[in-house]
C-alpha cells in the first residue's frame, strides 16, 4: 500500500459524504479499508465528527417563538394599516398623471397649425 | 415540490398571521441553530432570528413554493447576516462569501473565547463540538446545512447563492477542516 492509494481513499471518505460514490470505487475503498487501519480511522472519526454535528443540542432561549410571533404580527398589523394609505397614494397618483396626459395631448392639439387639423 | 410548499407560498401571499406563528414555532430551532453556527454568537442569533421571519412576512410574496420553504428562510437569514455583517466593515459581497478568502463570515473575534464554543458547551463538551468552533464560519456553514439540516447540494446552492461546483469545493474543504480540528483536538 502506497502513499497514493491513501490519498484516494481519504478523497473517496470526502466524495462518498459530499457527492456519493460509485459502486466500484465504493468496492475499492471497503477493501482498502479492510486492510488500512489508518484510513478505516479517519473514515470512523469523520462519521463520529459528523453524527456529533447533527446530535449537537444548541438550547433555544426562552421565549424566543413567542416574542418573534409577537412582533410579527404587530408588523403585520403595521403593513395592513398602510396598505389603504398607500393604494389611495397609487390611485391618486394614477388620476395625477391621466390628467396630466390628457392635457398634455388638448394642449398639443390647440398647438396645432390650421392645416395640420385641416388636412385630418 | 409539494403541497406543503405551495400552502405556504399561498399563506405568505396573504401575510396569513396563523400561518406565520406555525412557521415560526416549526423551523424555530432549525433557524436558531443555524444562525448559532453562522454568526457564533447566541444573542446575535436571537436577534436575527427575529428579524428573519419579519422580513419572511414582508417578503413572503417572493416565495413561490417551487423550493423547499426552510431553503428559502435560511437564504433570507443568510443575507441579513451578510447585510449586517457589511455595514459593520465595508467588504464587497465576493470576500464574504469567497472561499478562498481567510475566515470569511467569521464573525466572532478569535481572541475572545467563543460565545459558539459556551452555547455548546453547556449542552455538550465532546471534542466534536469543540472543533467545530475552530473551523472557519464559511466552511461550518456548509457542513450544518448538509449534515444538520440535510439540503441537498443544489438546494445549499440556491442558500448561498453559489454555483454547484463552489458548495461541493467548500463541502470538501470543511470535511477536510473538520478532521484537522479533530486531529488538533486529540493531539
Amino acid at each position: 500500500m502506497n502513499q497514493e492509494s491513501h490519498a484516494c481513499a481519504k478523497q473517496l471518505v470526502a466524495q462518498e459524504l459530499v457527492e456519493g460514490l460509485s459502486q466500484a470505487e465504493h468496492d475499492w475503498l471497503t477493501a482498502h479499508m479492510q486492510d488500512c487501519m489508518r484510513c478505516a480511522e479517519l473514515a470512523r472519526q469523520t462519521d463520529e465528527a459528523l453524527r456529533g454535528l447533527r446530535t449537537a443540542a444548541i438550547p433555544l432561549p426562552h421565549g424566543l417563538a413567542s416574542r418573534t410571533q409577537f412582533r410579527v404580527r404587530l408588523r403585520a398589523q403595521e403593513l395592513r394599516e398602510r396598505e389603504p394609505k398607500r393604494r389611495a397614494l397609487w390611485l391618486a397618483c394614477a388620476a395625477l398623471f391621466a390628467a396630466a396626459v390628457l392635457l398634455m395631448e388638448n394642449s398639443r392639439k390647440g398647438d396645432q397649425p390650421d392645416w395640420m387639423s385641416q388636412g385630418s | 415540490m409539494g403541497d406543503e410548499a405551495k400552502t405556504i407560498a399561498r399563506g405568505l401571499q396573504k401575510r396569513d398571521p396563523d400561518l406565520l406563528d406555525r412557521l415560526i414555532e416549526q423551523y424555530q430551532y432549525r433557524l436558531f441553530r443555524y444562525l448559532v453556527y453562522v454568526t457564533g454568537n447566541k444573542e446575535r442569533a436571537e436577534d436575527f432570528f427575529q428579524e428573519t421571519w419579519i422580513r419572511v412576512l414582508e417578503r413572503g410574496h417572493q416565495y413561490d413554493g417551487k423550493s423547499k420553504f426552510e431553503a428559502w428562510l435560511f437564504a433570507i437569514a443568510r443575507h441579513l447576516v451578510i447585510d449586517w455583517q457589511r455595514s459593520k466593515k465595508p467588504q464587497s459581497l465576493d470576500t464574504l462569501t469567497d472561499p478562498e478568502q481567510e475566515h470569511p463570515l467569521q464573525l466572532v473575534n478569535e481572541k475572545e473565547p467563543s460565545p459558539l464554543h459556551q452555547v455548546l458547551s453547556q449542552e455538550n463538551e465532546e471534542t466534536v463540538q469543540a472543533s467545530l468552533q475552530k473551523i472557519p464560519a464559511i466552511y461550518r456553514e456548509v457542513l450544518v446545512l448538509r449534515f444538520q439540516e440535510e439540503l441537498q447540494i443544489d438546494e445549499m446552492a440556491g442558500v448561498l447563492s453559489v454555483p454547484l461546483s463552489t458548495v461541493k469545493s467548500r463541502l470538501y474543504r470543511g470535511l477536510e477542516a473538520l478532521r484537522g480540528a479533530l486531529q488538533g483536538g486529540a493531539a
